[in-house]
């Protein structure tokens, strides 16, 4: 008797353990696809989002992009335009220094090295100098001197005190 | 049709706008590095005038004055030159 009624609980608790089971088990299948479709919902939004919005802005980005790019050369001939000034400015420098070299090159130390008269027209020549130094010719060579510095010195004025 | 063909429209009608003037200036900074300048050549003044250095130390002295007048000189207007040069640059980047 007891058996018997042991046996007929443990099938009804066994049955209704299993009944419980499946609506567990169908709730969370239930729950599990609800949460798949809402994300699915979710990244197909985003993805059309993101179409829309590229679709939209794309042109203008092109636009923005294309101005970059003419800003973009412009500063290239800026940089162009300075370099060739640069440059010029550095051949004048180089100009103005081999003209100082040779203006300072300038050198003569009075030697007849490279001057050669015959003997007997040197002595002519030479009594004919001393003849005329005698009277005084060589003050002229002074008065030449003291006139060209002084012509050196305004012109040096002259060129300092220019306006332009 | 917004598949970037307008920015490689723009690009192309850009550089059809600039490659004339960045290809003139490029060819004048070619030239421009291409300069060699000659060395300086010094003048030795003892190869022809000899007849003077003949007449005497005073003719000697004259052209020796000659000769400094001609390098003071020089330097004065060298100097003048590279002060009005500055200016120049000075009022260029005024206008950049």
């Amino acid at each position: 008797m007891f058996d018997f009624l042991g046996g007929m609980l443990s099938a009804l608790f066994d049955w209704f353990g299993d009944k419980l089971d499946d609506l567990g088990r169908f709730f969370g299948r239930a729950i599990g696809q609800l949460g798949d479709l809402i994300g699915g919902l979710l990244e197909k939004l985003i993805r059309g989002i993101v179409n829309v919005l590229s679709y939209l802005f794309r042109p203008i980005l092109d636009v923005l992009m294309g101005i970059l790019f003419f800003l973009q050369q412009l500063l290239n001939i800026v940089i162009l335009i300075i370099k060739i000034i640069v440059r010029l400015f550095q051949i004048v420098g180089e100009l103005i220094n081999e003209v100082i070299g040779a203006i300072l090159g300038l050198n003569y130390t009075g030697t007849q090295a490279y001057y050669r008269l015959p003997n007997a027209y040197e002595s002519g020549f030479m009594s004919v100098i001393s003849f005329i130094d005698q009277t005084g010719f060589s003050k002229i060579a002074l008065i030449f001197a003291f006139f060209i510095w002084i012509a050196t010195a305004y012109t040096a004025i002259k060129i300092i005190t220019r306006r332009n | 049709m917004f598949d970037g063909s307008i920015l490689v429209a723009m690009e192309k009608f850009i550089l059809q706008i600039f490659y004339p003037v960045t290809n003139f200036l490029n060819s004048a900074l070619d030239y421009l590095n291409n300069v060699r300048l000659q060395p300086a050549r010094a003048l030795n003044l003892d190869f022809f005038l000899g007849p003077v250095s003949m007449l005497g130390p005073e003719w000697r002295q004259l052209i020796g004055a000659i000769i400094g007048s001609i390098t003071i000189l020089f330097m004065v207007f060298i100097v003048k030159g590279a002060y009005n040069l500055y200016l120049m640059f000075k009022q260029g980047v005024k206008w950049w």
